[in-house]
């Protein structure tokens, strides 16, 4: 089997399941379509290799994700990571079961670095190490994005009248 | 439950309601194909701008102040890559980004082309349908159509390193009629040498006339399935970019009417070189 059939049967066999984690890291459907496309145009350029790999769809995950920000590469630069802060404060703290309809586009609002880092984390179930060496930065920054993501999170459910007697610390 | 559980619970149920329309595999691979192309080019022309960039950066240390910021500028979101869809396809209206071939430094040559309506069909060189066909294009050519003109012939000569040669080979197409000769114009803010020439194309069934080939391809302008295909009234404009030269093209089969010379005519002159 060549190359271009190597690759065509994995986006045909892959791309529902591509496109959904696409549709999360990007929260639009046309927003979605696109960073998948140009993922695997990316990816087209280096399937002798990755097509190699024993698992080449979670590698394919991963540059959806680093496409993603890229585009924001310089601003990323300029964030300076930490290794002090908590392990991703408040993540733990009860709240009242909030509906999808309310928690989504709270996630769609987070600027697109720190909804990499929520989807890779929940949605992937990554580590730190593993989201930073897919995001190509510093663990430290991760979770300074992934504590200022929950952060936020929390002030908009409680905002929105649902999570104010809950402790946020 | 906590927020953590929460966000598991919905970023699943918020994915599983997703569904994806089918994949395009071809056009992904056609893509993947000329991202790969620019890359081999971007890569080199850098190691040619490496040497010159060690030196500018040495030079740059020793007189920057440290103390200055550099300013952060966002760049603007380039525009997609033209498909090169080889079948009939509609071409969606939009700005497309393409290769145009290597600057002598060897640095990607790219220009951004804009296409309105919905009469534009997807191509390495798309084409305007409105009955009768038409179309524009923006190459380096490195080989320029010998023999016959049509493909089956497989014989090219190499493309002149001279606006003023290339525009002469041009006059020189076989089969072709000039029907205006080798002037100097300005085309696209720049000086440029213009000639217009007649191409009945006599090629056997299945085949094409091919003007050039280019760093996208062949650059053909025959569309119908019978033979001898219509006549074609071609125009050149030979400009020099990135110091080599560069062909614009447009052309249009005998019998267009006033609106498909229009629509070839707009994307023509919208046609923009990226800035490197």
């Amino acid at each position: 089997m060549n190359v271009d059939e190597d690759f065509a049967d994995f986006v045909r066999a892959r791309w529902s399941s591509l496109y959904r984690l696409a549709y999360l890291l990007a929260a639009s459907p046309t927003g979605a379509e696109d960073l998948l496309q140009t993922t695997l145009e990316k990816a087209y350029v280096s399937w002798h290799r990755i097509g190699q790999m024993e698992y080449p769809e979670a590698y394919v995950r991963r540059m959806l994700a680093n496409t993603l920000v890229s585009s924001r590469r310089r601003a990323w630069h300029r964030e300076r990571p930490t290794g002090t802060l908590p392990e991703v404060a408040g993540d733990s703290a009860e709240l009242p079961v909030l509906d999808r309809s309310l928690l989504w586009p709270l996630v769609c609002a987070l600027p697109d670095r720190q909804r990499a880092v929520i989807v890779l984390r929940y949605y992937e179930d990554l580590s730190e190490a593993q989201i930073a060496e897919a995001l190509g930065c510093a663990q430290g920054t991760v979770k300074s994005q992934a504590s200022s993501a929950i952060a936020a999170l929390r002030r908009a459910v409680a905002a929105a009248g649902v999570g104010e007697a809950v402790d946020g610390s | 439950m906590n927020l953590g559980d929460q966000l598991r619970e919905t970023l699943g149920e918020e994915a599983d309601m997703q569904y994806a329309t089918p994949p395009d595999v071809d056009r992904l691979i056609i893509g993947g194909r000329q991202r790969r192309r620019h890359r081999n080019l971007v890569r080199a022309g850098g190691t040619a701008l490496a040497l010159v960039l060690i030196g500018a950066g040495a030079y740059a240390v020793l007189q920057t102040n440290p103390a200055a910021e550099i300013p952060i500028v966002d760049t603007p979101k380039a525009p997609p890559v033209l498909p090169e869809d080889p079948g009939a396809s509609t071409l969606e209206p939009g700005t497309y980004r393409v290769l145009v071939g290597a600057g002598a430094d060897g640095a990607a040559i790219e220009a951004d082309l804009t296409f309105e309506g919905r009469a534009w069909h997807a191509g390495n060189f798309p084409r305007l349908n409105e009955g009768r066909n038409g179309g524009f294009g923006v190459y380096r050519a490195y080989a320029l159509a010998a023999g016959s003109g049509c493909l089956g012939d497989e014989s090219t000569v190499d493309a002149a390193t001279t606006p003023e040669a290339l525009a002469q080979q041009l006059a020189e197409l076989p089969g072709s009629t000039v029907v205006q000769p080798v002037t100097s114009t300005g085309v696209l803010g720049r000086d440029a040498l213009h000639l217009r020439v007649r191409i009945p194309q006599e090629c056997p069934l299945n085949e094409y006339y091919r003007v050039a080939e280019t760093p996208r391809g062949s650059r053909g302008i025959s569309f119908h399935a019978a033979s001898p295909q219509p006549t074609v009234v071609m125009d050149f404009w030979v400009m020099e970019e990135a110091g080599v030269p560069v062909v614009l093209d447009a052309w249009y089969e005998v019998g267009a009417s006033k609106v498909l010379l229009d629509g070839v005519a707009q994307a023509t002159e919208a046609t923009r070189f990226v800035a490197p």
